[in-house]
């Protein structure tokens, strides 16, 4: 008789699965899973497939040596799986990443998704999946079967995302910030799929991953936007009127700061905080709580606009600038209503600022004309007069209290016996 | 996640065709429990009614060969061909290793001591 027969090869495989089972599961959720009997029992062809691949000697090398288990796992992706252990590793990976998302170990779970991401690739690459249909011999017309195989990961993409909206739903109290970025990043990965000669399998995966930028982003607009509407800013109070935009914040910082809902954001808290103004109530906390959530949004809203990436955001970006502003004098005032101006060259009320900034300093110096000052200085001082002046001028040129000055300026020349036509040529 | 995956549930190698995938689950429900069976019938419906489920489902299985049977070790053990020595010799004639009983427990001698040894 046969000495060795499937029997003896299916209980070696029970008992290896036994022993090798639970420490693949070490390995690759550096100790968080552990694997139970359910999983040691339908992963049984697993170590089997793995002892098949060229790479099973650095894991049993890892499993034996407890070495840094990422390091192991990446070497033995780069020395390569058996097609049917990537098929185990595909699906597994992907559901450990999940358990471990559960369990809060966000890093581990991005890390296994990496992983899966690789394994689905060379399935898709190798022609594996495409031959297992084959086995199958299903009754399909040939287009269905090549849909079913391109489309395989999108109930799980789906999964993901319903989860994240499902989070986005939640109160301020109860977002769960992490979670979100966990699922914002978990789509990351996906971005990057790319198998050879699976162009379609990749689409559909791209297509997944866009339809849940556009849901994510259009659920904090439009929960923004109603939480907006139901304000009555005449008559809310701080708390009320902060609470959408503090969370649409958080929530955008979670979603890795994309940036149509940045843009959307900034334009809601620019609407709301010129209906303040106008309704005589922009001296509420309200009103500098929510410029300082601005000015932490402006800085991602300036590059998205450097980047090309928002169009038209220009004024609201330098109305926001302005706002911030308003509320200081000297340096930090020129700091913020500079920066107005380098994104919206022409805009009216950072120019208008500006110039009276200038004017401001232009006053200053003619003050210090009227003091002592030695007379060494009044050269000097009376150039500074005259340079503030002219970016007065340059800055705004309706500015209403330009000519008074101008005409103070003519007065201290002619009091110091200079000539004022002398400054323009320098 | 997903639901279970038919496959997985049932442990069932996904490569079975329609026809195969309906008799093994018959097998399988006529050995349930009577409160299993709901859920067993409710997976060969997902598996068998419609042909773009079963692909899909064999698709994102485990891979379960023969030799990757998820029965009980005991069983198992069971499905190992008894040695030829017992095939072949009468009872006046029983080797030690004729009377070994193959148990699913922690091997121990005690297990392994021929049976009619045992009044001595």
């Amino acid at each position: 008789m046969k000495w060795w027969s499937p029997a003896h090869q299916a209980v070696l495989n029970a008992l290896d699965a036994q022993d090798v089972v639970p420490e693949l599961f070490n390995l690759l959720t550096s100790g968080v899973i552990q694997a139970n009997e359910r999983d040691t029992r339908r992963l049984r062809d697993w170590p089997e497939a793995l002892r098949d691949s060229p790479s099973w000697t650095i894991l049993a090398d890892a499993i034996q040596c407890k070495s840094d288990p990422q390091m192991a796992w990446n070497h033995a992706q780069r020395e390569g799986f058996s097609d049917r252990a990537a098929h185990h590793n595909a699906l597994l990976l992907l559901e450990l990443s999940d358990r471990l998302a559960q369990g809060r170990s966000f890093a581990g779970s991005l890390r296994c998704v990496v992983w899966a991401r690789d394994a689905w690739s060379q399935l898709y690459s190798s022609g594996y999946l495409d031959s297992l249909v084959h086995d199958l011999d299903a009754q399909l017309p040939p287009e269905s079967t090549v849909e079913i195989v391109a489309a395989l990961l999108c109930p799980t993409l789906e999964d993901r995302r319903q989860a994240v909206l499902n989070e986005l739903q939640k109160s301020e109290a109860d977002l769960d910030s992490e979670a979100v970025s966990h699922g914002h990043k978990w789509f990351d990965v996906w971005r990057g799929f790319a198998p050879d000669g699976a162009q379609l399998a990749a689409d559909r995966v791209h297509t997944s991953v866009a339809t849940f930028d556009m849901k994510t982003n259009g659920l904090v607009a439009q929960r923004m936007a109603q939480a907006i509407t139901d304000i009555d800013l005449t008559t809310a109070n701080d708390e009320i009127i902060e609470a959408p935009f503090r969370l649409a914040w958080r929530q955008i910082q979670a979603l890795g700061l994309p940036a149509p809902a940045i843009c959307e954001l900034i334009g809601h808290l620019i609407s709301t905080l010129w209906t303040l103004r106008r309704v005589g109530r922009d001296s509420i906390p309200a009103f500098a709580d929510l410029v300082d959530i601005g000015i932490l949004v402006a800085p991602h809203l300036a590059k998205t606009i450097e980047s090309g990436e928002s169009i038209g955001q220009n004024s609201r970006l330098a109305d926001l600038y302005v706002f911030r502003a308003e509320r200081d004098r000297g340096d930090v005032r020129r700091e913020f209503l500079g920066l107005a101006l380098k994104y919206c060259p022409g805009h009216r009320n950072a120019s208008m600022l500006m110039s009276y900034q200038h004017l401001y300093d232009a006053q200053a110096a003619l003050a210090l004309l009227a003091t002592t000052i030695r007379p060494a200085s009044v050269k000097t001082t009376l150039q500074k007069v005259h340079d503030s002046l002219k970016a007065t001028e340059a800055a705004f040129p309706l500015n209403e209290d330009l000519a008074e000055h101008w005409e103070r300026f003519q007065k201290a020349c002619l009091k110091n016996k200079i000539v004022p036509g002398a400054f323009d040529e320098k | 996640m997903r639901n279970e995956n038919p496959f997985d549930d049932l442990e069932i190698d996904p490569r079975l065709n329609g026809r195969e995938l309906t008799k093994r689950i018959r097998k399988i429900i006529e050995k349930a429990p009577v409160q299993a069976r709901a859920d067993i019938q409710a997976n060969w419906e997902k598996l068998t009614l419609r042909e773009d489920e079963r692909v899909h489902y064999a698709l994102t299985a485990h891979p379960r060969p023969e030799s990757a049977s998820a029965s009980a070790i005991r069983i198992l053990r069971s499905n190992i061909p008894l040695p030829t020595s017992r095939l072949q010799t009468d009872a006046a004639t029983l080797t030690r290793a004729d009377v070994i009983v193959w148990e699913e427990t922690t091997v121990s001698i005690q297990h392994l001591l021929p049976k009619y040894d045992q009044g001595k």
